[in-house]
């Protein structure tokens, strides 16, 4: 009975559960099919490094955890939001739709809570080296993903279309406007027009719940191949330790099982801060009334606001200019500090991630208390 | 209102209350879970040493050496000192009702003192006494412990639970008995009796956490501390919908509203933190499966989200259990902002005199002027609102026009959520000239008379606030809705 | 709308509408022998973290074993400070609780922030006996912490407590702060008061370190280090009780009329009792020679205790005199719960013998085993 089904490798015939089982006939009826097992064997091999720094390992599992809740609860908001009538179908699941109120509180926090814990990652992956060669690429997309995510919460804040969402917005493409020779162009762009209107909602909306999801679940594909594909990277102080002295937990059948638990947690403070903080509906925006005062946009995006009111008036172009030096200076860091274990370079590059992290802390604050 | 309020900003009186409580909450029934641990691990580790595995029994009485020690300092410096916290915090933030469940209850909490006296010096004596006494005195001790904390639960709760459900007791017959046996103390006592194994064993899942994971011990150990969260992860649904079948019918009105009628599925508060208690009973339960089928990667990580799961599902029951109060702080007597039931029972003599003149913890003020609104809102609505934090009024009223307020204080009571107003046409008046004022809105008592007479006058219903305006999907939705205009 | 200017009286809440449990008097009782058990853990436990703080600072070994004993007492020893400062603070709220929880809320910020003092000074304590041999470094900022954590608490207490004798102040200071952020700092005999009530603290830690020194006599080769704590536990007695004297004399100097001639009337007799036996158990450490049983340390202990017990009865005789204008303890109405009353003290005779019965036991052990 010739045909074109692949052999099953006798190591896999080995570790597969047996033939006789139910799952063992599933698993040999697949990988006839598509003969991953190398791939298999490659992941259930990956190991991840057991240190005193492996809390921040957890990170990037975390980010995933909430960005999973997004797409959940987005999903289930888009079945009652209507761009049509953003403020009306926004207080529509908050007032009548069951639960509504508690998913749309759900979105708000794990938006800002994915924020935040991408932070977190980017910075622990930082300050542990772990972008130098070979994960250049690894790293390059997480910064790609960092900035699309923001892209999301600011596309996202303007949908219920209340007094807040509104005016955030506004100041901040106002922001964009200022950028020299196409600020103007760009900015008209994004609003669709001279001003924030529903023709900006008309916009924002596709971009939120279409081409932001698909750009981005693109790139999380590529980011975590690369990391199935290279392993995780090592700390310094773990490579110096003698080779009986390194201990690894295995990435499926334990780390990832530990991770569980802390998701679940991370689910229940959703919850919790649902219950505790739910988010609010402001009235209905009204572009013809004035700004409420101390309007100001989301915490993410405070500390750029608050560094560019550091150049005021015709100094505005050189702000501008550096704040844009510094995604350009991340993107090329793993290009510059490229030994392991770190050199010079490599502790400069930690004491200006210090500066940064400090800068970004200290303006992010300067900005909530001004 | 014989007593000043506490008027805290931004926190108000309340979340100090709770942030202690709920903190202490996770802590006292470790005290007490805790000690079944440490009784059945010891008597685990006396017949490992009966039955000859020397070692075995030594490894666990190391791991337990570990359990005490954290134990103690755990449940003496927290515990104990979180549950004397609760107790300044519930004077400052009701002085009244402290006062009166000092006064009934003094005895019983006397009580509970020696009890807690015995169990702190029995909890010494284990952990100190660990070197020299003999197997058989550890696992006595350890469970004398467990014993004489579970009963000063026991007396607690009896407190407790009078607050919600005072059953037979009344201002005037004072039976002791009857409120401290209340409808609601049997599952109460039965629901934190279980709790508190389910929190003991999540202790041992945290002291199994920094067992290397090659370690043969640590299976065994986690799946035993699995033997105390499960059974009890499996009873909690039920034993609350007992202690639920013993709620006063307002309470359950009151959630029922926030759920119920799909059709209008706004959630308040109290129903918020049903769920999130749900939520994190559900989530324990996957968690502790996931250690029982893994038990080597159970870390102090997994082991510290399991306790945070606790900690928030402990959180959502302990703010459920004191909204389930609303409008009391003690049920059908005394209101949350200290106004007597038997004066509101007195009728318009008592509550609608000048409120200043009843309430006098004021320095004087000019009649309809700001300051009268402001001491009007402090002596009467601070207890539970803060102007713009924890329960703020401000996002509460982000729509009111002086007609409303004026007529809403007379109204509001009628959702069972709010006590009734105390006052005057002239202390209303004021009251919403401030809460106006608030909002940047310049008017003052005057204006506000004014407006209603003229609303009065056109014999038509108040007019509404500009319907642009959604009060309840501010900050919180705990306002009934039916209050809206 | 004479309803609305200031009152003319004091804002004093009535008496709670449950009444008294009990007669007045055996609810005094209780107060008077809790608040004394309280207030011998308050000194000695102050006291050591003092002698601690000033004993770890010297490298010989004699006074490192001090400070490795108070070390481990302290944290017991603040255990049950606390534990036995609750039925007094109940037993006050049942008889004053008009004035304590009016005067509560005035300064509800400071009042509160003894709860998370507590935990700081008390886990610091904790801290510093787990960690001390692993991290000598950082135990003198630990044990700073429990020292000024502890005389923080002490001094919200005072604040409190005289701000509930004092009605007449109240509305001022409500009026000015609604949000209970202030302290009572006009009153002239805060620190007074602080002084007499914690004063005695090195007396009462030298006595236990005096006793300590004499048991130690008896094991061999530890002469010298039971020669310094003699010395340390004398020499804390005599500046404790000097301290004291001083406290009570300023305090008596500062009072206002009405409450000072209580001491022209009966409380003479009780100040004067006051101030013999301070000095009564001063002598013991004065005089005793180097060596010998415990029997004088336990002397200078007693006089103390009952120094103690004589100065709270003063303090209740003069916190009466305060409140004459507003209070009479025989005008409440007395409905009486004998039943629970005769539960908790059945309670508390079970309690107290069984835990009396375990501690003998283990203590036998403990000392078997170390021969």
């Amino acid at each position: 009975m010739s045909s074109d089904l692949s052999p099953i490798p006798p190591e896999a015939d080995r570790r597969l559960p047996p033939p006789d089982t139910r799952a063992g006939r599933a698993t040999r009826w697949l990988l006839a099919r598509y003969p991953v097992w190398p791939i298999v064997e490659h992941l259930a091999e990956k190991r991840v490094p057991r240190h005193r720094h492996s809390v921040w390992y957890a990170m990037g599992g975390i980010v995933l955890f909430f960005f999973t809740v997004q797409v959940i609860t987005g999903i289930l908001l888009m079945v009652y939001y209507d761009p049509g009538q953003p403020w009306q179908s926004v207080q529509r699941i908050v007032m009548e739709v069951p639960y509504g109120a508690l998913i749309r509180s759900i979105h708000h926090w794990a938006a800002n809570l994915m924020i935040l814990a991408i932070f977190l990652h980017l910075f622990s992956t930082f300050f542990l080296k772990a972008y130098r060669p070979p994960r250049e690429m690894t790293w390059v997309t997480g910064l790609m993903l960092a900035g699309l995510s923001m892209a999301f919460g600011f596309s996202g804040y303007l949908l219920p279309w209340d007094d807040l969402s509104f005016f955030a917005t506004r100041v901040g493409i106002s922001e964009i406007e200022k950028a020299p020779l196409i600020g103007g162009l760009l900015a008209d762009l994004i609003r669709g027009g001279p001003d924030v209107t529903v023709a900006t909602i008309n916009r924002f909306f596709p971009l939120h719940v279409v081409v932001l999801p698909l750009v981005v679940l693109g790139l999380i594909t590529l980011h975590l191949t690369f990391v199935q594909i290279q392993g995780v990277s090592e700390p310094d102080s773990f490579r110096a330790m003698p080779p009986e002295k390194r201990k690894y937990h295995k990435f499926f059948g334990e780390f990832l099982v530990a991770e569980v638990p802390v998701w679940l947690a991370l689910g229940v403070l959703l919850v919790a801060l649902a219950a505790l903080a739910p988010r609010a509906l402001d009235p209905e925006a009204n572009p013809a009334a004035s700004a409420p005062e101390g309007i100001k946009p989301e915490w993410y995006f405070l500390s750029q606001y608050q560094a560019l009111k550091l150049f005021p008036g015709s100094l505005e172009l050189l702000g501008q200019a550096l704040l844009a030096l510094v995604p350009l200076a991340m993107v090329l860091v793993p290009f510059w500090d490229r030994s392991i274990p770190a050199d010079a370079r490599g502790r400069l590059a930690t004491r200006m991630g210090i500066a940064g992290l400090a800068g970004l802390v200290a303006m992010t604050l300067w900005g909530f208390l001004s | 209102m014989n007593y000043p309020v506490w008027d805290l900003p931004v926190l108000g009186a309340g979340l100090v209350v709770a942030i202690i409580a709920v903190f202490h909450v996770l802590v006292s029934h470790f005290a007490i879970g805790g000690g079944a641990f440490l009784f059945l691990a010891e008597w685990w580790a006396r017949r490992l040493h009966q039955s000859g595995r020397l070692e075995d029994g030594e490894r666990v009485r190391d791991f337990l050496h570990r359990y005490a020690t954290f134990f103690l300092v755990f449940t003496t410096v927290f515990g104990a000192m979180t549950g004397v916290g609760i107790w300044f915090a519930i004077a400052l933030a009701s002085p009244e009702g402290t006062s009166l469940l000092i006064h009934q209850f003094v005895f019983a909490w006397a009580t509970e003192w020696v009890v807690f006296l015995a169990e702190l010096s029995l909890l010494y004596l284990y952990y100190y006494g660990w070197k020299h006494n003999p197997q058989k005195d550890q696992v006595l001790l350890a469970g004398a412990y467990f014993g004489v904390s579970w009963f000063s639960l026991f007396i607690i709760n009896g407190i407790l639970s009078f607050m919600l459900t005072p059953g037979g007791w009344t201002l005037e017959n004072r039976d002791l008995t009857a409120g401290f046996f209340n409808p609601s103390f049997w599952p109460s006592l039965i629901l934190r009796t279980v709790t508190m194994f389910l929190i003991g064993g999540l202790g041992g899942l945290l002291i199994a956490g920094r067992l290397e994971s090659e370690d043969p011990l640590k299976p065994r150990v986690v799946r035993f501390s699995a033997s105390f969260v499960i059974p009890a992860a499996i009873l909690v649904p039920l034993l609350f919908a007992w202690y639920w079948s013993t709620l006063p019918e307002n309470t359950v009105k009151m959630v029922q509203d926030g759920v119920a009628g799909l059709g209008g599925g706004r959630l308040t508060a109290i129903t918020r933190h049903l769920i999130l208690a749900g939520v994190a009973g559900a989530a324990v339960m996957a968690g502790v499966l996931i250690a029982v089928f893994r038990p080597r990667v159970v870390t102090t990580g997994v082991a510290v989200a399991l306790m945070v799961i606790v900690q928030m599902g402990l959180m959502g029951a302990e703010f459920f259990r004191e909204m389930a109060r609303k409008p009391y702080v003690l049920h059908g007597t005394l209101y949350s902002n200290s106004l007597w039931r038997k004066d509101v029972d007195a009728g318009a003599p008592v509550l609608q005199a000048p409120f200043l003149g009843r309430a006098r913890w004021h320095p004087g003020v000019e009649p309809l002027s700001r300051e009268h609104g402001e001491w009007v809102f402090r002596l009467q609505c601070a207890s539970c609102h803060t102007r713009e934090g924890y329960r703020g009024i401000l996002s509460r009223t982000a729509s009111w026009t002086p007609e409303f307020a004026f007529r809403w204080f007379q109204t509001m009571h009628e959702q069972g959520v709010m006590p009734p107003f105390q006052g005057s046409a002239e202390d209303r008046a004021a009251l919403a000239a401030y809460l106006l004022d608030l909002h940047g809105k310049t008017l003052d008592g005057r204006d506000v008379l004014e407006a209603a007479r003229k609303a009065e006058a056109a014999k038509a219903p108040p007019p509404a606030p500009p319907p642009a305006n959604p009060p309840q999907a501010a900050a919180d939705t705990d306002q009934p809705r039916e209050a809206q205009p | 709308m004479n309803q609305w200017t200031p009152n003319a009286g004091i804002p004093l809440p009535p008496f709670d509408p449950v009444g008294l449990p009990a007669p007045a008097v055996v609810i005094l009782a209780l107060a008077y022998l809790t608040f004394t058990l309280h207030l011998l853990a308050v000194h000695f436990t102050l006291g050591s973290v003092l002698l601690m703080a000033l004993a770890r600072r010297q490298p010989d070994p004699a006074r490192q074993e001090i400070a490795r004993f108070l070390g481990t007492v302290a944290p017991l020893g603040f255990s049950y400070l606390v534990t036995f400062g609750i039925p007094p603070l109940l037993f006050v709220q049942l008889l004053y609780g008009q004035f304590f929880y009016a005067s509560s809320v005035l300064v509800g910020v400071f009042w509160i922030s003894v709860i998370p003092l507590l935990i700081l000074a008390y886990g610091a304590l904790y801290a510093h006996r787990l960690t001390r041999d692993r991290r000598p470094g950082a135990q003198g900022l630990i044990v700073t912490v429990a020292l000024l954590g502890m005389l923080t608490i002490g001094f919200i207490y005072v604040n409190n407590l005289t701000l509930a004798m004092t009605p007449g102040r109240w509305l001022e200071i409500y009026a000015a702060h609604p949000g209970g952020a202030t302290l009572n700092l006009g009153e002239p005999t805060l620190l007074p008061r602080l002084l007499t009530f914690l004063g005695l603290s090195p007396a009462m830690a030298g006595v236990v370190v005096w006793w300590r020194g004499r048991r130690l006599h008896r094991t061999p080769g530890q002469e010298a280090s039971a020669t310094v704590m003699e010395s340390w536990g004398r020499k804390g007695i005599g500046v404790g009780v000097l301290t004291w004297i001083v406290g009570l004399a300023s305090w008596v100097a500062t009072l206002p009329e009405a409450p000072r001639s209580v001491l022209s009337g009966s409380g003479i007799v009780l100040a004067g009792a006051v101030v013999v036996l301070g000095i009564a158990a001063a002598l013991p450490a004065l005089l005793a020679s180097r060596g010998g049983g415990v029997a004088a340390p336990v002397l200078s202990g007693t006089f103390l205790a009952l120094g103690l017990a004589c100065l709270i009865l003063v303090r209740d005789q003069i916190r009466m005199a305060y409140l004459q204008d507003h209070f009479s303890l025989q005008a409440i109405p007395v409905f009486p719960q004998w039943g629970m009353l005769a539960i908790f003290a059945a309670t508390l005779v079970a309690g107290v013998a069984f835990t009396l019965f375990w501690t003998v036991r283990v203590a036998r052990r403990a000392a078997a085993a170390s021969g």
